[in-house]
């Protein structure tokens, strides 16, 4: 069968975050609950040099939903079994089983977990299954401005792309083996150097 | 840093002062069969004493959940999840602590037999704070990754156990006579306190050379969390002061007293700022 | 259920629950979204739509999914071909957020009469009969009282479609004799009007697929994957990297098209990109590295041998550039002391673009909007002739860059009709024609008259923020609209209350666009027209803006001119016939459109538009509309208006008399900039708290500024100058310039009850004085100090 994955483009990504609201809006997400997220990675610095400035500040964004990963870390840990995988490769959390415990946010080093407060339970990206089913992208890939997404299966879209499954600050991929293939931005590699800060953590974690 | 998880940092103290105490009953049972706890009123039923704590740990475990009415779906992945290991084990525990009250208060049974289910049970209670720690090594969450972990949860047990024989006193003819025969445990309770300020060090250090490793620049040597761990230290460390003047002065002193009293809830209080300062230690790799 | 009670669980369905977050709230949403959702099982039906039209520069597609009076979800262009002649129009978070607008429990419902002083925001509901009366006997007396002139409308682009808005407005004001009238506008009046000075027209943009034939742009201010500078622009650009285009970014900050597109940015201060200008100009020359032949052939003003008669003892543009006249040499090192640009870094740059064959110099707005701004226009169209990138395919004659060859969309197709009050004042000077309307004189940008026969008496704010939100130092607009006696009535249109609508005497609830029928095309370019067809019922007492002004119309007896007999769709479908008469003959009918669900019609571009190209060809034939037929480095006409420090005839860099080299700078040492920020058009969706959750309204200042100030990520800044001061937390990013501080303009001013703006509005540090020769906002040039807020005392 399939094993549906995410290309992603960083080096094309301005940090719009249509992708955030596109997916917020086909879900009804409230606020708080981010099925995907935009992060900012900023480094460099600023060098006085007379009354000129100098910068070599370098800046990019990583926009992360679910990696629907092949060991996912959530399922393998959730006490109630809430969390399958789909054949096609789509891992679900069923909201009917989900205690809320909130383990697999713990785990998950992609933040794809969210806890809703409303309805007292898990969730995350099911890359838009229904979408899927009819054999649609998911919303965020065909909504993207810049055209930084595409979506397949995980070996034509590597072999289209090449593969790059690791971009600062993203773990390594051998932890879950995330289904998602990312070309970095060309500052990626001395983000990896420098490990500077993710600029924008007030707009992820709900303030 | 975030996750001010009251309803865990109570459960999973209260869970290990249950099993200290349960350990420590084993342990006082196994070395003096013969003691006469009728005269001890809180010391009527140890086992009811557990099963109440017990239950109220579980209880306030709930509210840590989203959705408590799912509860007993929790034990769904015993082959995969710690969680469901360690509330299947909890459940094993309670009913072996059950089991071991009617053994003891209700059904007639031979010693053979309670001796048994005695050592059933703390086995069981081993393993309960055995998958209870092993929820917190994740591969993914170095910062709880480490060994400080097992080590931390069982020094709760252990301390639990060593203070609750401290309190294992009578008004006459139990256990411990008078303070002076408590000597050996205070020695025993003064290493335990050295080691725990090692351990805190070795623990501190160890975080600290964290702050690179993340995404928020989150630090261990700032803010609240070096505050807590000086408060923590502190409050160790002149527990083994009093400890020594206790043991060089022992004569003199009643086992009742406010001193006492004030401190074992005080080392009671650094479990608390320790475990405490565990949830806020929670650090995750990637994003 | 009826439909208005429908409609206002809609409202609480939607997050902007009346009883917000509280648990009554959530145990309500929950319950009432699930019976709401039970007891209609109807059929969901999907339209395709144009994106509700505010001013963002996007014109997008939006497929929106209505199940009986809610809008449930929304999607966008998903046509099957995505590509160079026809990109998908995708929206973008605003378009896809907007059911968090649509359905706000905010949402202005009833007309409202004001009880209480003005700004109290004291309303109570009156009948539409009654709101209606109540501007008729207003526009009436004011009318006889103190003439047509003292009737207003302001500018204001809250809804910037064809048929709503402020145009069936100023249609209606028309039919009654008119009313004063303005030009030029808050975006982009310096460019507006210095673009002609050097070209003779506006029209000065090749095509944007054109842009695939360039080798290098320089984004000067310019930021498109933010602002969306016309749907689809960044994915022109995007294809023009591919073709081997190299991107330059020019800016204070480090935007999100620098992120996203740039090759290299180099960081200026704000408002010394002139200084920039001139040194490029100065290695171009010192090097030889300027077209000269380009030159020759099509400018004017370039050095002594091509000034105009009787002007050649004048300071031409060389002179100027070698400091020959004024003894200061626009060399790198000068520069890089004004723009804190290291010189090789100018050098380079300037060596890059004239080696480049072709090359783009895209101008920005943002830095035309500030004091002077006529100068950094003037000087962004000179480099690009001199380097000979004009009326070539992949070049670029820079300035206001409205397409060719027509000048791209219409920006306005309904019939306003010709208003009879000739009077005009820049839109920017509303302010002044209040408060002394009757001493404005040419010196002041009043046009078409010698004197105004009144100052302006009522204001009637159509779908427009800027009389208290948007306009310069709004503490100042404030003083102007509390006062009764000056402006005697105030309406205000929209569809919430915002800070302009605090000061209303009366406000009228206006439907947002997907409850009218309305239409758009491009914005700046553009061959589209897409449709917005009529989705959902005006909820409550709601009216089209269209509808409100026919209403008017009625009480004072201009229904039928008003109309003309016509609804919303019927003039949908009569200024249809305009397109189709000239730009797209194609284009199918209204019936078809709908019919077929398509939503737009987009005109396949094969081959750009290059602008100039005939005179390119041949200068004789095709002269420029200059004086001279050229390209007009020296400007006659600003030569007469007798003001060489501020309105020099040759573009040069006057400091700022704002800046960070003046006195003001001891007391105020930061720039401050307003950007357009992500999730909102100018002040639309400050509201949306999907929007604000994403883009939070920030300070945002340099790690440097912040360490000196001993300020830490998210502490909340106190930002002041003698104009006002706003309280807000900050965000610490690299991602500015030091010195440089930026709020974000759009956000609500909310005054504290010390008068200190909690809003976060960058209007109370913003002036409200002028450009010289554009009588433009100089709404960016700002100096101001932050320090870290201390909570008692203000």
């Amino acid at each position: 069968m399939k094993r549906l994955a995410f290309y992603f483009d960083s080096s094309k990504c301005s940090g719009c975050k249509t992708c955030q609201i596109a997916c917020k809006d086909k879900n009804d997400l409230p606020l708080g609950v981010n099925w995907r997220r935009v992060y900012e990675v900023t480094g460099g610095d600023w060098i006085r040099e007379n009354n000129a400035w100098i910068s070599d500040v370098y800046a990019y964004n990583v926009s992360l939903s679910c990696n629907h990963c092949e060991d996912p870390i959530c399922l393998n840990n959730c006490p109630t079994n809430a969390i399958t995988k789909r054949e096609d490769g789509i891992v679900q959390i069923d909201a009917d089983v989900c205690i809320g415990c909130k383990y697999c946010a713990w785990v998950c080093p992609y933040g794809a977990p969210q806890f809703n407060e409303t309805i007292g339970v898990m969730t995350k990206c099911d890359l838009c299954a229904d979408y899927v089913d009819e054999g649609k992208n998911p919303t965020c890939v065909d909504s993207c401005p810049m055209r930084a997404f595409d979506f397949g299966d995980y070996d034509e879209l590597k072999e289209k792309y090449g593969e790059e499954a690791h971009a600062y600050p993203l773990p390594k991929p051998e932890v879950t083996e995330p289904n998602i293939l990312i070309k970095p931005h060309k500052s990626a590699e001395r983000a990896a150097n420098e490990n500077p800060e993710v600029s924008n953590m007030e707009e992820i974690k709900h303030a | 840093m975030h996750n001010n998880e009251w309803s865990l940092i109570f459960f999973t103290l209260i869970s290990q002062l249950s099993v200290g105490i349960l350990l420590m009953f084993s342990f006082v049972f196994f070395v003096n069969p013969n003691y006469n706890e009728s005269q001890i009123i809180w010391w009527k039923s140890p086992e009811l004493l557990i099963l109440l704590l017990l239950g109220f740990a579980g209880l306030i475990s709930l509210l840590h959940l989203g959705r408590p009415i799912n509860a007993p779906k929790s034990v769904s992945n015993f082959a995969g999840s710690w969680i469901s290991k360690e509330i299947l084990s909890l459940i094993i525990l309670f009913i072996s602590i059950f089991v071991l009250y009617m053994l003891r208060w209700i059904l007639p049974s031979p010693m053979w037999l309670v001796k048994l289910m005695l050592i059933i049970s703390s086995l069981a209670s081993v393993i309960f704070i055995y998958s209870m720690k092993h929820i917190y090594m994740i591969e993914t969450i170095p910062s709880w990754n480490t060994r400080f972990t097992p080590l931390s949860f069982f020094s709760s047990v252990l301390l639990f156990f060593l203070l609750a024989l401290f309190l294992m006193n009578d008004q006459g003819g139990v256990f411990w006579r008078n303070i002076i025969q408590l000597k050996p445990l205070i020695i025993i309770l003064i290493i335990f306190l050295m080691i725990q300020i090692v351990l805190g060090v070795f623990q501190q250090s160890y975080l600290s050379g964290m702050e690179k490793l993340g995404i928020e620049n989150i630090s261990f040597t700032k803010g609240m969390y070096v505050g807590l761990f000086c408060i923590k230290m502190i409050i160790l460390i002149v527990s083994v002061i009093y400890l020594f003047y206790l043991y060089l002065n022992s004569e003199k002193m009643d086992l009742n007293s406010m001193a006492i009293m004030s401190l074992i809830l005080i080392l009671i209080f650094q479990e608390f700022i320790g475990r405490f300062m565990f949830y806020q230690s929670y650090f995750r790799i990637g994003v | 259920m009826e439909r208005r009670n429908f409609l206002k669980w809609g409202a609480v369905l939607s997050g902007g629950a009346v009883f917000g977050n509280t648990f009554l709230g959530k145990l309500l949403t929950a319950k009432e979204v699930r019976e709401v959702a039970q007891s209609y099982d109807s059929v969901e039906r999907m339209v395709r739509v144009g994106c509700p039209s505010h001013n963002c520069g996007g014109r997008c597609l939006l497929k929106v999914f209505v199940r009986d009076g809610i809008i449930t979800k929304i999607e966008t262009d998903d046509r099957p071909t995505d590509n160079l002649d026809d990109p998908q129009l995708r929206a973008c978070l605003r378009g896809r957020g907007y059911r968090h607008r649509q359905n706000h429990a905010d949402r202005l419902k009833y007309p409202m009469k004001r009880i209480g002083k003005r700004g109290e925001g004291k309303f109570e509901r009156i009948s539409w009969d009654e709101a209606t009366d109540l501007m008729a006997e207003n526009l009436i007396r004011i009318k006889e009282k103190y003439s047509n002139e003292a009737l207003y409308i302001p500018y204001g682009t809250g809804s910037y479609s064809q048929i709503n808005g402020k145009w069936p407005a100023d249609r209606l004001l028309h039919l009654f004799g008119g009313a004063l009238g303005f030009y030029n506008s808050y975006s982009w009046a310096c460019i507006n009007r210095a673009t002609p000075t050097v070209y003779g027209t506006r029209v000065t943009g090749n095509q944007r697929q054109d842009w695939l034939n360039t080798k290098y742009i320089l984004m000067w201010g310019w930021n498109p994957s933010e602002i969306r500078d016309g749907t689809n622009s960044e994915y022109f650009l995007q294809k023009a990297k591919e073709n081997g285009a190299k991107l330059v970014c020019i800016d204070p900050r480090m935007t999100h098209t620098a992120v996203s597109l740039a090759d290299e940015w180099v960081p200026i201060r704000p408002g010394t990109d002139m200084a920039f200008m001139s040194a490029m100009a100065y290695v171009m020359i010192s090097e030889d590295l300027y077209d000269k032949d380009f030159v020759k052939t099509y400018c004017q003003g370039f050095d002594s041998s091509q000034m105009p008669k009787g002007f050649e003892k004048e300071e031409n543009y060389k002179d100027y550039i070698l400091g020959l006249k004024d003894n200061q040499a626009k060399t790198p090192a000068w520069a890089e002391e004004i723009t804190g640009i290291p010189q090789q870094t100018i050098i380079r740059i300037s060596r890059e673009f004239a080696a480049a064959k072709p090359a783009m110099l895209y101008q920005g707005y943002g830095m035309q909007r500030r004091a002077y701004g006529e100068q950094v226009v003037r000087g962004g169209c000179v480099l690009a002739a001199i380097t000979g990138n004009v009326g070539v395919s992949g070049g670029w004659a820079s300035g206001i860059a409205l397409q060719a060859d027509d000048g791209g969309p219409f920006w306005n197709v309904f019939p306003t009709l010709k208003n009879p009050v000739k009077a005009k004042i820049p839109s920017f000077l509303w302010s002044e024609a209040v408060t002394r309307g009757m001493e404005l004189t040419a010196n002041e940008g009043l046009v078409n008259t010698d004197q105004l026969k009144s100052n302006i008496k009522m204001i009637w704010a159509v779908a427009s923020n800027a009389i208290i939100n948007q306009h310069g130092n709004i503490n100042r607009a404030v003083e102007i609209m509390e006062d009764e006696s000056q402006v005697e009535f105030f309406v205000v249109q929209d569809n919430f209350l915002t800070p302009t609508g605090m000061y209303a005497d009366l406000l009228l609830p206006a439907c947002t666009q997907f409850e009218t029928w309305g239409f758009e095309d491009g914005w700046k370019y553009g061959d589209d027209l897409i449709l917005q067809p009529q989705i959902l019922e005006a909820p409550w007492e709601t009216k089209s803006d269209y509808q409100i002004c026919a209403d008017i119309a009625e009480k004072i007896g201009l229904k039928e001119a008003f109309t003309e007999g016509k609804n919303e769709k019927e003039w949908v479908e009569e200024l249809m016939q305009i397109y189709r008469d000239s730009r797209f003959p194609d284009l199918p009918s209204l019936a078809e459109m709908e019919e077929k669900n398509t939503g737009v019609y987009t005109k396949k571009i094969k081959k750009p538009d290059i602008a100039f190209v005939d005179f390119r060809n041949d200068p004789e034939k095709y002269p420029l509309k200059t004086p001279s037929g050229k390209i007009e480095i020296f400007c006659e006409e600003m030569f007469d208006k007798n003001n060489p420090k501020e309105i020099p005839p040759i573009p040069k860099y006057i400091q700022e008399w704002e800046s960070p080299f003046g006195q003001e700078a001891e007391k105020f040492p930061l720039q401050v900039i307003g950007p357009h920020y992500m999730p909102r058009v100018h002040s639309t969706h400050d509201n949306n708290d999907w929007l604000m959750e994403a883009f939070p309204q920030r300070i945002f200042i340099n790690p440097i500024d912040a360490n000196t100030r001993k300020i830490k990520n998210g502490d909340k800044l106190k930002v002041y100058n003698n104009r006002g001061a706003l309280v807000l937390a900050c965000r610490i990013t690299k991602r500015i310039m030091p010195g440089v501080i930026s709020i974000p303009q759009g956000a609500w001013w909310k005054p504290n009850k010390n008068g200190i703006d909690i809003g976060g509005s960058v209007n109370v540090l913003t002036s409200e004085r002028w450009t010289p020769f554009a009588f433009g906002n100089a709404q960016h040039t700002i100096m101001a100090q932050a320090e870290k807020y201390k909570e008692a005392g203000a």
